[in-house]
């Protein structure tokens, strides 16, 4: 059931509708926004530190090779329709996914 | 073309976008300050100052909002936490309504006279804030009740008291 009296009050509302222009209170808002602090949260350092030793690791044990070699086997065997090197595909998928997953939660977090 | 509230604010968060954010506060100042207007009965020399508040406390936490609710719906949380933090150090005069005069009683055109800013000091603070933002401001019972923290039967509770005293505020009989 439809309240008239919500009706007559909206139209009282909208007799003093209140319209505030800016006059430059938008300018003075920004003119004393705070500093913002570049602070690093402890789990970002973790992640770079993380990463800077996996990337040296990688190359001081010469994981070059061997990851090629595996990669190069597999499309082999893709080509050639032969049992692959499981062991290497499951390696691989779970490096892609984590590769893919941190930075998405990282971005996800910031913009949403 | 207006950019949406969700790439402003990403500018902001982002980039420390200072002019994203500025479109940010010319979108919204109107509508804060005409809330912040209404709940301290027209005292315009603090309003200014409780809206600048407010939109600063958005800039400081707005990486911590998240796209469950709408940023208005955020924006006037943050805003009747700033007037309710100033409401509590100064306690806002509520006007009995018997007290009132109302102006040419008898006559039945006697509510087009009466300012709606004169209605809202007969109900107190949580009845007027409801009212305001329901009525006024288009927001649900549900955006309401996630802006004062009250919970939906409160909301309806207050709003249904505040038309009660309204009602009899305007001589309202249809």
């Amino acid at each position: 059931m439809k309240d008239n009296f919500e009706d007559f009050l909206k139209k009282e509302i909208s007799k003093s509708n209140i319209q505030i222009p800016d006059n430059g209170f938008s300018d003075q808002v920004i003119t004393n926004l705070p500093r913002r602090k570049m602070v690093l949260a402890g789990r970002e350092i973790i992640i770079t530190i993380s990463s800077i030793i996996s990337a040296l690791v990688f190359v001081l044990i010469k994981g070059f090779n061997p990851f090629l070699t595996g990669l190069i086997n597999l499309f082999n065997s893709l080509i050639h329709l032969k049992i692959p090197n499981y062991e290497f595909v499951i390696v691989l998928l779970v490096f892609c996914l984590i590769s893919l997953l941190i930075p998405y939660v990282e971005l996800r977090k910031r913009i949403f | 073309m207006s950019l949406s509230d969700s790439i402003l604010i990403t500018q902001v968060i982002l980039n420390d976008d200072h002019l994203a954010f500025k479109t940010l506060v010319e979108r919204y100042q109107s509508d804060i300050r005409g809330l912040l207007l209404r709940l301290t009965h027209g005292n315009k020399d603090i309003i200014d100052d409780l809206a600048q508040e407010s939109f600063i406390r958005v800039y400081k936490y707005l990486s911590s909002f998240n796209a469950e609710a709408k940023f208005k719906t955020w924006l006037f949380r943050i805003a009747y936490n700033v007037f309710y933090e100033y409401y509590n150090k100064n306690k806002i005069i509520q006007l009995d309504i018997d007290s009132l005069e109302i102006a040419d009683k008898e006559n039945n055109n006697s509510s087009n006279a009466i300012d709606f800013q004169q209605a809202l000091k007969v109900l107190n603070q949580n009845e007027q804030i409801v009212i305001i933002l329901h009525f006024e401001k288009g927001f649900t019972h549900k955006e309401v009740s996630k802006i004062t923290k009250q919970p939906l039967g409160t909301v309806k509770t207050n709003i249904m008291r505040g038309k009660e005293k309204l009602k009899k505020f305007y001589n309202y009989e249809r």
